[in-house]
Formats: C-alpha cells, sequence, structure tokens
C-alpha cells in the first residue's frame, strides 16, 4: 500500500496512475525478458612504446679517405730490395684485396643505413597512423555507447504507433464485415455445406482424413466444409485470417487456427496432409503468391494426397463480368485450365476440372443458340479443380 | 559604522536594474538614518568604454544624503575578453550544467579579470574595509565585485542580480557565493535559481529582500487621448527590444495568433528601447522609447502585460503592471517571473511560440471580469512584495545592526569552564553520527562550555576533531555525553562515571538482519540491546534521536527520555562540488540515488531488484548506491551478484568511500531519492535529500515516518516491487507529483535546522549542569 502525509497528493488518484505504470513494466519485462545487455565494447589496451630505430651515421666520407689513401701505400716502394719485392707485391696484391673487399662493405653498409633510415620513416607513419585509428576507435566506441543508450531511450519511450493501432481496429471491423458479407452473398451455411457434399468422395479415394493424413482447409471461412468433413468423422483443421469466422469456427468446436494461410503452411512438415483444400481463396490472391500456395500444398501432402481448389467460373458471363465482382476482396477471376497449368507446373498429376452451380435458365434452350447463350449466361457458376501428388517420385 | 555599497557604475540617470537599484538602496537607507557611501568607478555606464574615466575620482555627496567614492578603471586585454565574451555568449544555453565551469580555467581568468578593472577600488577596499559594518555588492557578473566580495569575505552581502545566463556558471562566481556572507535577492525565483546553481549550502545565508517599485496611483487624467480610443483592446510589451528579452519570439507568436484570428481586434503594443522588426505584423505597434507619464497611461489602458524575457532576476515592470491592477502572462521558463505569477495567480505562462500563440486566444477570450480578478490578485501580492518600505525592512533586518559590528570583545577565558565532554566508540569522516557529534561540541563551546570528543577508533581524516579515548578523560570531565548504540569497552566506563551524564541513543539493528550475514556480529547485537536495561539506571537522562528511538530507551527502562533529533545543516554544503563528477552524472540520463553504509537492513539489494523493474519504464536510468562497503562483508558481495545476475553492470553504481564533495555532486544531479531501509534509527540522508530537493520515495519502518514527517509519501510490505518501481517512475517524471514533493519537503527540513535543535541540546545542558552544580558546590 501507499501512503503520503502529503495533504495535496491524491493517493488513490495516485495509485491508479501507479498501477497503469506497472502494467507497463510487467509487459515491457515479458517483451524484453530476454533482451540481452547490449555486449560491453572491449577497452583497447593502451598502445606499446614503439622503438623506432635510428639509422646510424656511415661516415662513408671518412671512410672513402681512408680506403683512398691506404690505396696510395700499396705501391711497393723502390727502395725495397728487389728480391724482397716479390714477396712485398704479394702483401700488395692481398691489401688491395683487403681493400677491395672493405669498399664494397662501406658501400653496402651506406646501403644498409639508408634502408633503416627508410624503415624508420615508414615506421613513424604507420606508428602514427596506428595512434589515429586508435582515436578513431576509441571516438566510435564512445559514439556507439552514446547511440545505444539513446536507441535504449528511444525503444523505451516507443508507444504503439497510432496508426497500428487504427489498423487493429479498422482490420476487426473489416473482419466483422466480411462474415455479414459472406452470410448476404455466399448462400447459407447448410446450403454451401450441402453444395461441397461434392467433394466427399474424392477425399474418400485419397484417404485423406484418415489418422495421419490429416485434411487442412484453406480460408476455412464459416466452416461449412470442416463441419461437413467431421460429421464424416475425417480428421480436418482450418485456417483463417479474418478473426470473425474464427470465431464462429470455434463456436462450432471446430479446429481452426487464425493464421495468414501460407505462412501457416511454411510453418507445416513436408508430407503431412492427406488433402488440401481451398473454396473460393484462390481468386483472392496476386499471382506470385497464388504459385507459391499451390508449391505449399504439394510439399505438404503425402504422396497420393489429394487438393481441391474451387473458385467462380469465369467461362460464365455473368459470373466473369458481373457477379464476380461482388466481393470487394476478389482480386481477379482464376481461368480454369490457367489454375490447371499450375498445378501440373508444381508436379501434380490426374487433374480434373468440375464445373459446378449452373444457374437456372430463364428460357426454353431448345434452338441451337439459345444453348449457347444458356452457357454463356447461365453455365456453370463455380470450377473445381482437383489434383493429386504423385504417389511415386 | 558605515554602510558601503559597491558597484561598477553608479549615477542618478543609469537605467540598468542593478543600477537602479543600487540608487534606490542608497537614497532610501540614508533618508531611514544610515550613514551610506557608494564606491564605484569613474566609468560612467556600461554602455560607455570600460578603460576611460569619464568622471572625477574621489568622494562626492549626492543632495539624497549619501557619499559616492568614485575609483579610477585601469586598462585591459579588450582582445582576450572581447574573444572570451564572444564564446561565452556563443554558448547554446542547453549544454550549461550547474557545477560544470563552462569554459577553460584560462578564458574564466580573462573573463573575470579583462572585465572593467579597478585596482584602486579593490585597494582601497583591502584598506578601509574595516571603516565600514558591512557592504552590499552588485551585481554579481563583473570582475570587481567578484574580487571585492573575496577581500570582503564576513563583511560583504552580495546582492547577485542573477539570471540563467553562461556567465552565471563560472567558477569564480560560484566561489564568490561561497565567500560572502550574506546572499540578498531580489525575487524568489532568483534565489531558487542561485540554489540551483550553486547548491544547498548558500542557503542559510540567502535572503529574500525583493525589489520596490515606486507607484504613482495619480488618477487617470489623459482621457485615452493619447492612445486610440477607450475601447480598444491591446496587449503591452514595456522594454528593450532585443532577442535576449526574447521579444522576436512574442513577435513570431502574435504572427500567428493573428493568422488563426485576422479579424480580431486585439493588439500587441510594444514600448521601449530597441528595434523590433515587424515585417508588417498585423495588429502590432511599435512607440518606441515613451516618457514615464506615457508609460503609466500604457499600463492602466492595457489588457495584460507580456512579459517574454527568460533573463530576468525581478521584473519591474511586472509588479506595475500588477499595481495597476493588470495581468502579466510571463515566460514559464524563467524562474523570477513564473513563481510569482503561479504564486500570485495573476496571470499567465507560457513556453514555446505555439504555448504563446495559444496563450493569446485564451486571452483574446478572457471575460472583462476574470482579467480584472487577475489583476486584483496581482495587486494584492506586488502590494506586499514590492513595497520600498517592507523592502527597506528586510534590509534593515538583514544586515548587522550597528552595535554588532563594534569590533569584537576580548575572548573570554573559557579555561576554567566546566567541561562536557561526549564519548564515542569511533569518529568516521562523512559518518552521519560523527558529524553530529562534532555539531554538539561546536554548540557547548558557543554556550561557553570546555567540550573534546573522545573515541576508541580515530579515522585519520577526522583525526584533528577528537582525542583517544581514556578512562582518565571521563574522569577528568565534568559532564560526559555518551553516544550509544552496540556496547564496547568504552561503556562499563561511561557506566561507572558518576559525574552527570546523558546517554544519546543512536539505536541497534535488529539482530535478525544480521543473521544470515554475519551471525557473529547478530550476536553482539542482541547482546546490546540485552544490556540496555542495564544502562537504564546509570543514566537518568537520556535522549533518542528520534521518537522511534526514545520509545525503545523507554522500553529499556529508561527515565523519561527524550528527543535529540540528528542537525542538519545545509551549510554543510558551502564548497565546491566534485566537478568531474557534475560533468559526468548530467549526461541525460536519470540518476536514482540512495545514500548509507551497506548493511542488510538497508536493503540495497531489494532496492537493486525494484530498480531492475524501473528500467523498464527508464532504460538508461543509472541507481547510484552512495556508501562505503566494506571489502569481503557477505551482504555487499550478495548485493553485488544480485546485480551482476540481473545483467544490470552498466545501470548500477557503487561509489565506494567518498569525499563530501563527491556527496555533493551525486546529491545535486540526482533525481529521485529512493531507499527500501527497513530499519532506521533516524535517517539523515532523508533530510540531507530534502535540502537537495529530491523528491524522497522510502519504505515505511521503523523511524521513516517520524524523520519525513508533512512529506511522507511510503510503501509498505504489501505492495510489489514493480508498483514501487511505477511509483518511482511518476517521482522522476511527473512535473506536478515533483513539486509538491518538494515543497512539502522544504517545509520538513526546517525543523532539522541547528537553531531548531540548538535549544533541545541546551535542555540537556541544564539538566547537566544543575547536577555538577551540586557537585561543585
Amino acid at each position: 500500500m501507499i501512503e503520503t502525509t502529503n495533504p495535496e497528493i491524491d493517493v488513490t488518484e495516485l495509485m491508479k496512475r501507479v498501477r497503469a505504470e506497472a502494467s507497463k513494466i510487467v509487459d515491457r519485462s515479458r517483451g524484453t525478458a530476454a533482451g540481452p545487455a547490449l555486449p560491453a565494447i572491449p577497452a583497447l589496451p593502451p598502445a606499446p612504446a614503439i622503438w623506432i630505430p635510428r639509422a646510424g651515421n656511415p661516415k662513408k666520407e671518412r671512410l672513402d679517405e681512408l680506403l683512398r689513401s691506404a690505396r696510395e701505400k700499396i705501391e711497393v716502394s723502390s727502395i725495397i730490395p728487389k728480391f724482397l719485392r716479390g714477396l712485398f707485391r704479394k702483401q700488395g696484391g692481398y691489401n688491395r684485396s683487403v681493400l677491395d673487399s672493405l669498399s664494397v662493405l662501406a658501400k653496402s653498409n651506406f646501403e644498409l643505413n639508408k634502408k633503416v633510415q627508410e624503415i624508420s620513416t615508414c615506421l613513424e607513419q604507420l606508428n602514427g597512423w596506428l595512434l589515429a585509428l586508435a582515436q578513431h576507435r576509441e571516438a566510435e566506441a564512445n559514439w556507439m555507447t552514446a547511440a545505444s543508450s539513446r536507441i535504449a531511450g528511444m525503444a523505451a519511450n516507443e508507444v504503439e504507433p497510432a496508426h497500428e493501432v487504427g489498423d487493429k481496429e479498422s482490420r476487426r471491423a473489416l473482419d466483422s464485415f466480411y462474415l455479414l458479407f459472406e452470410n448476404r452473398f455466399r448462400g447459407s451455411f447448410t446450403e454451401i455445406k450441402k453444395r461441397l457434399g461434392f467433394y466427399l468422395p474424392f477425399l474418400t479415394s485419397a484417404n485423406a482424413g484418415t489418422p495421419g493424413r490429416p485434411v487442412l482447409d484453406l480460408g476455412c471461412g464459416r466452416g461449412e466444409w470442416l463441419e461437413l468433413l467431421k460429421e464424416n468423422k475425417l480428421e480436418a483443421h482450418g485456417v483463417d485470417m479474418n478473426s470473425a469466422m474464427i470465431a464462429q469456427c470455434q463456436e462450432h468446436a471446430l479446429e481452426v487456427i487464425q493464421a495468414d494461410a501460407i505462412e501457416y503452411m511454411r510453418s507445416l512438415p513436408a508430407n503431412s496432409h492427406g488433402g488440401v483444400t481451398g473454396f473460393h481463396i484462390i481468386e483472392h490472391l496476386p499471382f506470385e503468391t497464388l504459385m507459391e500456395l499451390f508449391g505449399e500444398t504439394h510439399r505438404i501432402l503425402v504422396p497420393g494426397g489429394v487438393a481441391i481448389f474451387e473458385s467462380p467460373n469465369c467461362k460464365n458471363l455473368v459470373v466473369g463480368a458481373t457477379n464476380f465482382n461482388i466481393d470487394p476482396t476478389h482480386r481477379r477471376p482464376v481461368f480454369p485450365e490457367t489454375a490447371e497449368l499450375m498445378l501440373q507446373s508444381h508436379g501434380f498429376e490426374g487433374l480434373q476440372i468440375e464445373y459446378l452451380a449452373p444457374d437456372e435458365v430463364p428460357f426454353d434452350d431448345s434452338t441451337r443458340e439459345l444453348a449457347i447463350l444458356k452457357k454463356k449466361l447461365y453455365g456453370p457458376q463455380d470450377f473445381g479443380i482437383i489434383a493429386y501428388k504423385p504417389k511415386r517420385g | 559604522m558605515k554602510l558601503g555599497i559597491v558597484i561598477p557604475w553608479f549615477g542618478r540617470e543609469l537605467k540598468g536594474g542593478a543600477e537602479q537599484q543600487a540608487w534606490q538602496v542608497a537614497t532610501r537607507l540614508a533618508a531611514r538614518g544610515h550613514q551610506v557611501e557608494v564606491l564605484t568607478t569613474c566609468c560612467r555606464s556600461h554602455q560607455d568604454d570600460w578603460e576611460t574615466n569619464h568622471l572625477p575620482r574621489g568622494l562626492s555627496t549626492e543632495r539624497e544624503g549619501f557619499a559616492v567614492r568614485r575609483f579610477p578603471v585601469a586598462a585591459r586585454d579588450r582582445a582576450s575578453f572581447d574573444r572570451v565574451c564572444g564564446n561565452l555568449l556563443s554558448l547554446d544555453p542547453a549544454t550549461l550544467q550547474p557545477g560544470v565551469p563552462p569554459i577553460s580555467a584560462e578564458d574564466s581568468d580573462i573573463f573575470v579579470n579583462e572585465l572593467i578593472k579597478a585596482p584602486a577600488l579593490l585597494e582601497y577596499l583591502k584598506e578601509s574595509k574595516h571603516d565600514y559594518g558591512s557592504f552590499i555588492l552588485l551585481p554579481y557578473l563583473y570582475g570587481p565585485i567578484l574580487k571585492a566580495v573575496e577581500i570582503l569575505g564576513a563583511q560583504a552581502a552580495l546582492q547577485p542580480c542573477l539570471h540563467d545566463e553562461s556567465y552565471a556558471y563560472l567558477p569564480e562566481v560560484a566561489l564568490a557565493f561561497r565567500q560572502a556572507s550574506q546572499l540578498f535577492f531580489n525575487s524568489e525565483g532568483e534565489l531558487e535559481l542561485a540554489l540551483r546553481l550553486y547548491g544547498p549550502g548558500i542557503w542559510s545565508k540567502s535572503i529574500l529582500v525583493g525589489e520596490g517599485v515606486e507607484f504613482d496611483p495619480a488618477p487617470d487624467v489623459s482621457n485615452g487621448s493619447h492612445f486610440q480610443d477607450k475601447n480598444d483592446r491591446f496587449l503591452l510589451y514595456l522594454g528593450r527590444k532585443d532577442e535576449g528579452k526574447n521579444t522576436p519570439l512574442l513577435l513570431r507568436a502574435f504572427r500567428r495568433f493573428r493568422a488563426v484570428r485576422p479579424n480580431c481586434d486585439l493588439r500587441l503594443v510594444l514600448a521601449g528601447n530597441g528595434t523590433a522588426i515587424l515585417n508588417g505584423s498585423e495588429g502590432v505597434k511599435d512607440l518606441g522609447l515613451v516618457s514615464e507619464e506615457k508609460k503609466r497611461e500604457l499600463l492602466r489602458g492595457c489588457t495584460a502585460l507580456v512579459q517574454p524575457s527568460q533573463k530576468e532576476s525581478f521584473s519591474r515592470v511586472m509588479m506595475e503592471a500588477w499595481l495597476h491592477g493588470k495581468p502579466v502572462a510571463a515566460h514559464a521558463c524563467c524562474l523570477a517571473t513564473a513563481i510569482p505569477v503561479k504564486k500570485a495567480r495573476a496571470g499567465w505562462l507560457a513556453d514555446s511560440e505555439e504555448e504563446w500563440a495559444k496563450l493569446f486566444v485564451e486571452l483574446d477570450r478572457a471575460s472583462e471580469k476574470d482579467l480584472r480578478q487577475l489583476g486584483e490578485n496581482g495587486r494584492n501580492y506586488a502590494a506586499s512584495a514590492a513595497d520600498w518600505d517592507l523592502v527597506m525592512q528586510r534590509y534593515e533586518t538583514a544586515l548587522p545592526s550597528p552595535s554588532t559590528n563594534e569590533p569584537q570583545s576580548q575572548p573570554v577565558d573559557i579555561s576554567a569552564a566546566p567541561a562536557i565532554n561526549q564519548f564515542l566508540p569511533d569518529l568516521a569522516y562523512g559518518d552521519a553520527i560523527s558529524n553530529h557529534a562534532i555539531w554538539i561540541r561546536e554548540q557547548l563551546r558557543t554556550f561557553g562550555f570546555r567540550s573534546e570528543i573522545y573515541v576508541r577508533f580515530i579515522d585519520p581524516r577526522v583525526a584533528r576533531e577528537c582525542h583517544p579515548f581514556t578512562p582518565e578523560a571521563v574522569e577528568a570531565s565534568d559532564a560526559a555525553i555518551y553516544h550509544h548504540s552496540i556496547g564496547t569497552d568504552i561503556t562499563p566506563c561511561l557506566r561507572a562515571f558518576g559525574g552527570p551524564k546523558c546517554l544519546i541513543y543512536h539505536n541497534i539493528t535488529p539482530a535478525e538482519f544480521l543473521e544470515p550475514y554475519r551471525p557473529e556480529f547478530a550476536q553482539i547485537l542482541t547482546q546490546g540491546r540485552k544490556d540496555m536495561p542495564l544502562l537504564a539506571p546509570q543514566f537518568p537522562t537520556s535522549r533518542g534521536d528520534s521518537g522511534y528511538n526514545a520509545k525503545e530507551l523507554a522500553e529499556a527502562g529508561f527515565l523519561n527520555p527524550g528527543v535529540l533529533p540528528v542537525a542538519v545543516d545545509p551549510a554543510r554544503w558551502d564548497a565546491p562540488p566534485d566537478y568531474e563528477l557534475m560533468r559526468t552524472l548530467q549526461d541525460g540520463r536519470t540518476n536514482i540515488l540512495y545514500v548509507s553504509r551497506f548493511a542488510p537492513n538497508k536493503r540495497q539489494d531489494q532496492l537493486v531488484v525494484a530498480f531492475s523493474h524501473y528500467l523498464q519504464l527508464d532504460p538508461t536510468a543509472r541507481l547510484i548506491l552512495a556508501g562505503k562497503p566494506e571489502v569481503n562483508d557477505p551482504y555487499v558481495v550478495h548485493v553485488r551478484e544480485t546485480v551482476s545476475s540481473l545483467g544490470l553492470e552498466q545501470s548500477v553504481v557503487f561509489t565506494g568511500s567518498i569525499t563530501d564533495a563527491q556527496l555533493q555532486a551525486y546529491y545535486r544531479t540526482a533525481h529521485l531519492f529512493w531507499s527500501m531501509s527497513a530499519h532506521e534509527g533516524f535517517g539523515v540522508p532523508l533530510i540531507e535529500a530534502m535540502w537537495f530537493d529530491l523528491p524522497i520515495l522510502a519504505f515505511k519502518s521503523s523511524a521513516v515516518p517520524e524523520t519525513l514527517g508533512e512529506a511522507a509519501l511510503m510503501f509498505d510490505q504489501e505492495t510489489k516491487l514493480v508498483e514501487v518501481a511505477a511509483l518511482a517512475r511518476l517521482l522522476v517524471a511527473d512535473r506536478s507529483l515533483r513539486d509538491n514533493m518538494i515543497s512539502a519537503q522544504r517545509k520538513r527540513r526546517l525543523e532539522f535546522l541547528p537553531g531548531k535543535v540548538a535549544p533541545l541540546l541546551k535542555n540537556i545542558v541544564r539538566e547537566l549542569s544543575a547536577t555538577f552544580c551540586l557537585r561543585r558546590a
């Protein structure tokens, strides 16, 4: 309990604010429980004192002079008796060789000294550069320390951006709207459930929905299909982004998950499902996404598993030109044969297109012209495409 | 005795705030019968060349009945000064930090020495200061004033006329504030600023004298003929028009306001020196410099006065507006104007351009009745704050009366006086009980007793303050004061002492706190408590630091134990803080401080855990645990382990053993004092924190509620640590909560001033001396 003797402070009011702040702490510590502190930047050991060798003084002139004067003294003096001259000449030759060697050495010594000089200069420059580098590094380290605390400060002050909050709000509103929309335009729950019964045999023949080979329904919506599978004792679960739909499915005790279909599929192991179904979802997706969806479907299906997708049939002109636009979230119709080719390209086989739900014809189609008109205007409103993952290979 | 007023420039006609103030004070003190002499230079005014002696040197007399003594100015290094001054002016105000020199020591030296130079004035002060009783020196900024304070020391009353500018941060200025024996302030805001810049050490010698405003209550005879028609509504700005006074901000804000309300009839009228760049601003009129009469007329006619300046130590025009019953809009960041506006409830405050623009909208909408009410509030405030008679009375009370100015009489020989000595186990540097004992000794000496401190263990840093304990020292005392916590080997001597004696109890930490860490010490504590009843009959006079301690004494059988709180004197901090620490700690991170030795009952470990929660809300904050940790103490090891297990090495600072200058730096830069201590006999750092205006968050235990008194904000065992951390965050971040806390703490801290505690000590002395007089007889 918090208490104060200060009459200016309203404890009840203060306590309210304390609780609000405390809940922030709890939230943040949940988020950053594992948030490790930034590693410390190791300190740079002080620069060692670098000894730069100084070139010695080669005393070249002095050496040259000594050598020159020595050479002058090599010649055998005329005062030496002749019989000794041979001996002295030999000595002279020896002396000359020594002098020559000395002068070669002197030259090389001079060259070496010059090299030492150059190396010293180079070392000095390098040393200067290293010191500058160390300073630079220290400045960088300081900068990073300052930056990290500022970043941490910003992170702490970060509140949920207003537009994100708005996004969530409007997302929820949209979700509810879509449920309303489905109820109004898609057809009643029972009606749809009845219509979907058409696909049950495909599952049965592929052994989908049996233990170890569950069916995944993408974009499960209100859950008509899932309920139908459940009634038929087939193992199945669904995924949908729409929170309102998910809530409705959960009311019916269906196994569903709120997620993006592709992301969810990515998280599933390969060869894990007997069937993957998707009713009226492919027309909501851009081409690239759809390709990925078919790819993921292929990956998660067991060999011999079945994929079933249903979509509006745009070969029916009324559907393609008019009704398709009822749903504001539709992107573009998927042409049946295109879907077929896409699935084939992912390695599906045994493809089969079924045209469903023809409309009532308001006129007699006895003539050929009327029959064409009937097909174009009152033909099947949907098509289903059934494909299998090859059993081998 | 003569009163000297020292000011660089002086004259009847000078317009500057300090110069006017000096003229008024000299005139009025002379009129009240004081012998006043103004000591100034031969330089004519601030605006003239500072090396030229325009006026004759020597003594002259003004017809108002006071003397003026002028001294020549000398040549100075103008180039260097201009360079340094330029540097100072170009500093970003946001980078100025209290206690941190803004420029190098060499430059600072140039600034102080190469401003106006008056060596002859200083020489005269050195030689003749004793011919004067005391001196008032103003304003703070100039070299001769700073140096004169140093020369005059105990005779110097500095009237700084301070405002928040880079010069105020120079160490030489801080030094002058410490050297002066008194500080006279013109406004509460100015005092507040000084405390912020130089710390609470100057508090005891700070006096709010205020500043008067001459008000001519002549009736309005102008019929508004000089200025537009009577129904015209206008806001008035009076004063110099330049960047320093913030007039460009005012104009920009007014333009914004007009952009929103183009048809509004509320206008802005400027009057004063300088040029305002109006840029064709709609509804703004610049009258230039106006006569006094015209000024009064404008004040009578305006809707409100606007005072956007941030650099005021006292705003005369604000008081004048109030005396005319007009409300004032002032800058929220200028303490000298904002505090009176808030306090008087006589206007509005605004900060940014946007806020000022909003304020104009509010002003435009305000009803006649509201404006009148605000103006009336202002009139009441100004009538007391700016009344010259009241101001002069405050000067007279503050200045030493002539009788005390006589040369000090010969010191009394007290070698024959009775000796009241104090005995305690140890005296340590910076330790609260030790400081308390030293204070008691000084008091006893001023009461006329001989008094020494005898201790068993001496810290070399305070060796000069005490003597080694001997049983003979006890016997040689006429009376003894024994500071008791746990018993030591000096206790038996004190028990055996037959003379009058008083036991002061500083409490014994309950043993259970120590058991997990130092069981052997826990046993000593247990024994200490067991021994208490044995001491009771031996000490007929006894005191606890707090009612809490006194209660324990009573429970142990002591007869009528009283309370002698620890005196906490802010003057202790009248020394420079550690500059380097001041710089390091003002790096934008929040500093949370706890000051105490490390002990399990102080619960530094819990504080660290609670602080780890706090970090979620303020990730760059640091926790400073100021106190000397004993090496290898198992509890200290535990606290350090807690820190590393939470990964808080970068956020928790262990100061180790520190000096007073360092402790001052920690206090001055902290944002919150946070105590989790579960057992306190008194809690001196709580009162110290109050002096540094740190909001205090404390665990409710033992003597803590009593010490915090009416200023307590506490939590108990039931409070979750996250909630405590959340509360800590609010105390750091919420301006109004902080202000509430601090204003209560400012009242509470006064209860422990030496002046409040001294009479209680006198009571003890009375009880003791009654006995030894008997003995002597």
